[in-house]
C-alpha cells in the first residue's frame, strides 16, 4: 500500500552557468510503515527529492513529475492547502535546516509554534504535549525550558525529532539527522528513530551518504548518482548482492570491523558537471565495466530480480 | 589576487549595478578632466578676467565670481584641490587604520589593549568640532586640513581591520601557516592582508568621500586655504561675498553639484564594493 | 625500531569561563589530563575517540602549536617543549600537520602552486621560481593530482573537498617531512573520496616511509589503517594496544561501547544491543572523580567512584585504564 508515489521527478536549479541538473527523472513509492533509505555522494540529488517533497526549492523548480501522498497530488496544490500537509502529513528533520533550531528560543517553545500554528491547542495543552514528545525521544521533559546551545548535539537532533513528530504525521522525511554526531550518540538517535518510527507505524524516508547507517535502520534502500536512481532493492538483498558498479564501489568504501581482509577501494575521479551531464549512463566516466553502448544511451531501470531494480546494461546482459 | 581573469568576473559582476558603473564613470571624468585642467580651462582661475559677478556667457560658459575670476576655471582647477585632499587623506587613514588594525588584531594582548583604547578615544571625539579647532589654531593651509581630518578620522577603519583580522586569525589556514612553521611577519602579509584587503578596498572609497564633503564643509566654513581654492573655498567666497543675496547660482551651482555629484559617485562605487566583498566573503 | 615520538605525562588545561561571579575557584577544562605514549619510526598510531576526548588538543599539543599545562614532548629524543622559536621553526621541517576541514584548512585567496610551495618559502628553501615549481611539482605527483599549469593556477574553490585533502597532504611531503599527525583528515569528505585519500595516505606511507599519528572518531577506520590504537576519552588514554587485538579483544568498557556503536555493514548483524538510549558524553568542566567512564559504564562498580584506575599493560603492550577489565 503506497503512501507516497514519484513518479519521474525532475527538479532543476538555476544558475548563471546554466541549470543544473540535479534531480533528473526519480521514481519511487513508499509503503505504508516502510522505511526508506536513499544514498549517495554529495551532490548527487538526494536532499533535492527530500526538499521538492517538501515544495522547500529555493533558487530552482520541480520542472517535471507527480509527486501523491496517499492519491493526493502535491506539487499543483495551492501553497495555502499545502501548508496544511506539511509537518501535519509530512515532516522534515534535516542537518542542514540546523536553523530547525532557533538559538533565541527554548526548546519548548519551539515545539509548542510547531503545534499551535497547525492546531487549535491552548499553549498549556501544548507545552504538556511538547514535554510528551521530549519524553518519547528519550529526553529528560524539563530539558524543554533550555535553549538549543545549553543541550549536546545528540539532544538537539532528538529534540527536532520531537518537533517533527509533533503533530503525528504520516512521512518523516530525515536528511543526514545524524552527519554531525558522535557514533555512540548516532547510534542512540537512530535507534530512538527507528523505535519510534516501528510503534507508531510511520513512514520514514532517511537520507544519507552513510551507506551503514541505511542498512541497519531501513527496509529498502535507493541508490542514487547524479541525479538519476541507479539502484533500487530491500535493503537484505542490495547489501548481499549489490548489482550496479556504482554501489559495489560505495560498499567497499566503508570500512567493515568484522572482514578480514583489511583494504580500502574507493571510486577514482568525481561526481559529474549536473549543468553539462555525461551522455548515455551518467556513471560511464568513473565505470570500471564500461562499455561502447553505456557512452551512448541510458539503461533504464528493470527488476532484475523480483523487487529489485539496476539501471545497468552490464547486469541486463547487454553486449 | 589579481588574476586577469579574477578581474574579468569582478567587472562581470559589478556592471551588473547601474549605479556602480555610472559612479565610475563620473569619478574617471572627474578625473580626467583635473589632470587636464590646463588644456580645459579657458582661463588661469586666479585672474581677473571679467566684471563682478557676470552672468554665464559666451566668453564665460559659468560667468565670473566676486572678483571677476571665470567659474568654470575655478572649477576645474579647483576640483584639483578638492580631489587630491580627498585621495591623500584617505590614503593617509587606509594606511594607519590598516597597520593599526591589523597590528592590534593579530598580536592581541597588551598591544591591541593599549592600541584599541587609543582607538576608542579617537572614536569618542567629536570630530568636527575639534577639527574646527585645530584648523583654527593652526591656521589655513591644504596640509592643516588633511591633518586635522586624517588625525580624527582613522579610527573606524582600524576597528573594522580588526575585527576581520580576528576572525581571519582562527581560520585553519593560519594555523597551516604556523604548523609548517610561519612566523607572524610572514602570516600577517601572506594571509591575513590579502584577505582584508577587501574591506579596506571598499572603505578606501568611501574616505575619500567623506574626506571630500568634509574639506568641503570645513572650507566653507572659512577654515580652507584661500590661496588654494577648492570647490569648498569658492562656496565660502560665494558665501561671504554676498553671491547668494545677488542671485548668482552660476556662482553656487556649480562648486555643490560637484560635490553632490563627486559624493554620490564614490559613494555608490564604495557600496557596491562592501556588497561585492560581503558576498565573496559569505560563500565561504 | 626507533622511537619517534615519546609523550611524557602531557597535560593541557584550558580555564573555563566563571559560571557565576561568585564562584571563587578557577574552573578549568581539563582538556588533555596525563597521557603517555610512544610511537614507533615507520608506524600508524591511531588515537580514537568522540569529540570532547581530547583528540584534536594532543594533535596540537605533540606538534606545539599549542603550549602545554605540563608534561613533555620528546622527538627523536629531543625535548621539543624546550626549544626556542628558531629551533621549534626548523624542527617543523620534519613533523608536519594534515588538518580536518578541507575547506577552511587551505587560503581561498591563494593558487595550488603558491599553498603547496609556501613550506618551501617559510623555510627559505631554493629562492628560484623554477625549482620552487619543480618541487610543488613533485609533490602534487605524490598524490596523484594534475601538475599542468592551469591546476596550479586553480583557486581552492574550484577543487572538490578531495582534491583540496589531497592539496593539504602535497604541502605537508613538499619538505619532505616525514612525521607526520592527521587530525581526522577525512571525516569531512564522502566515503569513497574518504577510500580514496586513506588509502593515498598509506601508500604515501609505504613509498616514503613516513610515521603517521592518525586522529580519528571512526573505530573502524582505525583498524584499517593503524597498526596500533590509543583509545581516548575525556582527556586519558583508556586502552592502548597493537589494532588488531584492540578490536578482537577491547578490554575496556568504552572501547567495547564505541565498537558496538558502529553500524555493520551486513544488515543482518546486530548492531548496539547494549547501548541504552539514555546517557551522553558528559558537558562537565570538572571531570567525574574515580575513573571518568563510570556514569556511563554499565558494569560500574564502587570503587569505580572514587578510585581513577591507571593504564596497565595486561599483557602483549596491551594496556587499559580500568579496575576490571
Amino acid at each position: 500500500m503506497s503512501l507516497l508515489t514519484v513518479e519521474n521527478l525532475r527538479t532543476y536549479y538555476f544558475t548563471e552557468k546554466g541549470s543544473v541538473k540535479a534531480v533528473d527523472g526519480v521514481s519511487f513509492s513508499v509503503d505504508k510503515g516502510e522505511s526508506l533509505g536513499i544514498a549517495g555522494e554529495s551532490g548527487c540529488g538526494k536532499s533535492t527529492v527530500a526538499l521538492s517533497i517538501m515544495r522547500l526549492i529555493k533558487g530552482g523548480k520541480v520542472v517535471q513529475g507527480n509527486i501523491t501522498l496517499d492519491g493526493t497530488p502535491l506539487l499543483n496544490m495551492p501553497i495555502r492547502d499545502f501548508r496544511r500537509i506539511r509537518w501535519e502529513r509530512i515532516s522534515l528533520v534535516s542537518q542542514a535546516a540546523m536553523g530547525g533550531l532557533n538559538p533565541v528560543y527554548r526548546i519548548g517553545d519551539q515545539i509548542v509554534e510547531a503545534i499551535t500554528t497547525h492546531t487549535k491547542s491552548k499553549k498549556r495543552e501544548a507545552w504538556d504535549r511538547a514535554e510528551e514528545l521530549l519524553r518519547q525521544v528519550e529526553v529528560d521533559p524539563s530539558r524543554a525550558r533550555n535553549y538549543p546551545h545549553e543541550l549536546s548535539g545528540g539532544m538537539r537532533q532528538r529534540a527536532m525529532i520531537a518537533m517533527a513528530l509533533a503533530l503525528n504525521p504520516e512521512l518523516v522525511i530525515a536528511d543526514e539527522p545524524t552527519t554531525a554526531l558522535d557514533v555512540v550518540t548516532q547510534a542512540q538517535v537512530l535507534k530512538i528513530m527507528r523505535g519510534l518510527q516501528r510503534e507508531r507505524n510511520v513512514c520514514m524516508l532517511l537520507i544519507s551518504h552513510d551507506l551503514s547507517i541505511l542498512g541497519q535502520t531501513c527496509d529498502r534502500i535507493i541508490i542514487m548518482y547524479a541525479g538519476k536512481i541507479v539502484e533500487m532493492g530491500d535493503v537484505q538483498a542490495l547489501f548481499r548482492e549489490p548489482q550496479h558498479p556504482y554501489t559495489k564501489a560505495l560498499l567497499n568504501s566503508f570500512p567493515d570491523i568484522k572482514s578480514e581482509s583489511r583494504t580500502l577501494t574507493g571510486l577514482p575521479g568525481r561526481p559529474p558537471d549536473l549543468i553539462d551531464p555525461p551522455s548515455g549512463c551518467r556513471f560511464h566516466p568513473r565505470c570500471p565495466q564500461v562499455q561502447d553502448i553505456c557512452k551512448a544511451k541510458e539503461p533504464t531501470m528493470i527488476e532484475v530480480v523480483p523487487k529489485h531494480y539496476v539501471a545497468c546494461y552490464q547486469v541486463q546482459g547487454a553486449s | 589576487m589579481l588574476k586577469k581573469s579574477n578581474l574579468i568576473e569582478f567587472w562581470r559582476v559589478y556592471k551588473q549595478r547601474k549605479t556602480a558603473v555610472f559612479g565610475l564613470v563620473i569619478v574617471v571624468l572627474f578625473v580626467l578632466a583635473v589632470i587636464l585642467a590646463p588644456l580645459l580651462a579657458p582661463y588661469d582661475p586666479y585672474l581677473r578676467v571679467g566684471e563682478r559677478f557676470e552672468p554665464p556667457s559666451g566668453e564665460h560658459l559659468l560667468g565670473t565670481n566676486d572678483i571677476g575670476n571665470d567659474v568654470l576655471s575655478e572649477l576645474i582647477y579647483g576640483g584639483r584641490i578638492s580631489l587630491f585632499v580627498g585621495f591623500v587623506a584617505s590614503f593617509i587613514i587606509v594606511i594607519t587604520g590598516s597597520v593599526i588594525g591589523l597590528v592590534s588584531g593579530y598580536l592581541g594582548g597588551v598591544i591591541d589593549e593599549v592600541l584599541m583604547r587609543i582607538t576608542d578615544t579617537v572614536l569618542a571625539l567629536p570630530r568636527l568640532p575639534l577639527m574646527i579647532l585645530m584648523a583654527a589654531y593652526l591656521g589655513p593651509g591644504i596640509g592643516t586640513i588633511i591633518f586635522v581630518y586624517c588625525v580624527v578620522g582613522w579610527g573606524t577603519l582600524a576597528r573594522q581591520v580588526r575585527s576581520q583580522v580576528l576572525s581571519i586569525k582562527e581560520s585553519t589556514f593560519v594555523e597551516a601557516s604556523k604548523a609548517m612553521g610561519g612566523g607572524n611577519i610572514h602570516i600577517m602579509a601572506n594571509h591575513i592582508l590579502p584577505n582584508v584587503m577587501g574591506i579596506i578596498i571598499a572603505n578606501a572609497v568611501i574616505e575619500v568621500m567623506f574626506a571630500i564633503l568634509t574639506e568641503a564643509g570645513l572650507s566653507f566654513l572659512g577654515l580652507g586655504d584661500p590661496t588654494h581654492k577648492s570647490w569648498g573655498v569658492m562656496l565660502y567666497f560665494a558665501q561671504r561675498q554676498g553671491a547668494f543675496i545677488q542671485q548668482a547660482w552660476w556662482v553656487i551651482f556649480p562648486p555643490g553639484m560637484a560635490i553632490a555629484l563627486i559624493g554620490c559617485s564614490f559613494n555608490f562605487i564604495g557600496a557596491a564594493l562592501n556588497d561585492l566583498f560581503a558576498l565573496k566573503l559569505g560563500k565561504r | 625500531m626507533e622511537t619517534v615520538l615519546r609523550v611524557a605525562d602531557l597535560r593541557k588545561l584550558f580555564p573555563a569561563k566563571r559560571s557565576s561571579l561568585f564562584k571563587r575557584k578557577r574552573q578549568f577544562i581539563h582538556a588533555v589530563d596525563g597521557v603517555t605514549f610512544e610511537v614507533k619510526k615507520g608506524e600508524t598510531f591511531g588515537v580514537v575517540g568522540e569529540s570532547g576526548c581530547g583528540k584534536t588538543t594532543l594533535a596540537r599539543l605533540i606538534l606545539r602549536l599549542v603550549e602545554p599545562t605540563s608534561g613533555k614532548v620528546f622527538f627523536k629524543d629531543q625535548d621539543i617543549t624546550s626549544l626556542n622559536r628558531s629551533e621549534m621553526k626548523r624542527l617543523r621541517r620534519q613533523m608536519q600537520m594534515i588538518f580536518q576541514d578541507p575547506y577552511s584548512s587551505l587560503d581561498p585567496r591563494k593558487n595550488i602552486l603558491n599553498i603547496v610551495a609556501e613550506p618551501l618559502r617559510v623555510h627559505n628553501i631554493a629562492k628560484d621560481g623554477s625549482i620552487i615549481k619543480e618541487k610543488a611539482q613533485e609533490a602534487l605527483e605524490l598524490v596523484d593530482l594534475p601538475t599542468s599549469e592551469s591546476f596550479l593556477a586553480k583557486v581552492p574553490d574550484e577543487l572538490s573537498g578531495g582534491e583540496r585533502q589531497r592539496v593539504g597532504v602535497a604541502r605537508v611531503l613538499v619538505l619532505g617531512a616525514e612525521f607526520i599527525v592527521a587530525d581526522e583528515p577525512v571525516s569531512m569528505l564522502d566515503a569513497n573520496v574518504k577510500a580514496g585519500v586513506t588509502s593515498l595516505m598509506m601508500g604515501l606511507k609505504q613509498k616514503i616511509g613516513l610515521t603517521y599519528i592518525f586522529i580519528t572518531h571512526e573505530i573502524s577506520l582505525a583498524y584499517y589503517i593503524c597498526d596500533r590504537i590509543a583509545v581516548m576519552y575525556l582527556g586519558k588514554i583508556v586502552e592502548l594496544g597493537n589494532a588488531e587485538e584492540i578490536i578482537n579483544l577491547p578490554l575496556h568498557p568504552y572501547t567495547r561501547l564505541l565498537m558496538e556503536a558502529v553500524p555493520p555493514l551486513h544488515p543482518d548483524d546486530k548492531w548496539g544491543a547494549t547501548i541504552s538510549e539514555r546517557g551522553e558524553l558528559p558537558l562537565f568542566i570538572e571531570p567525574p572523580s574515580g575513573c571518568r567512564f563510570h556514569p556511563r559504564c554499565s558494569q560500574a562498580r564502587d570503587i569505580c567512584n572514587t578510585e581513577e584506575p591507571p593504564l596497565v599493560d595486561r599483557g602483549d603492550e596491551h594496556c587499559s585504564a580500568c579496575h576490571f577489565f
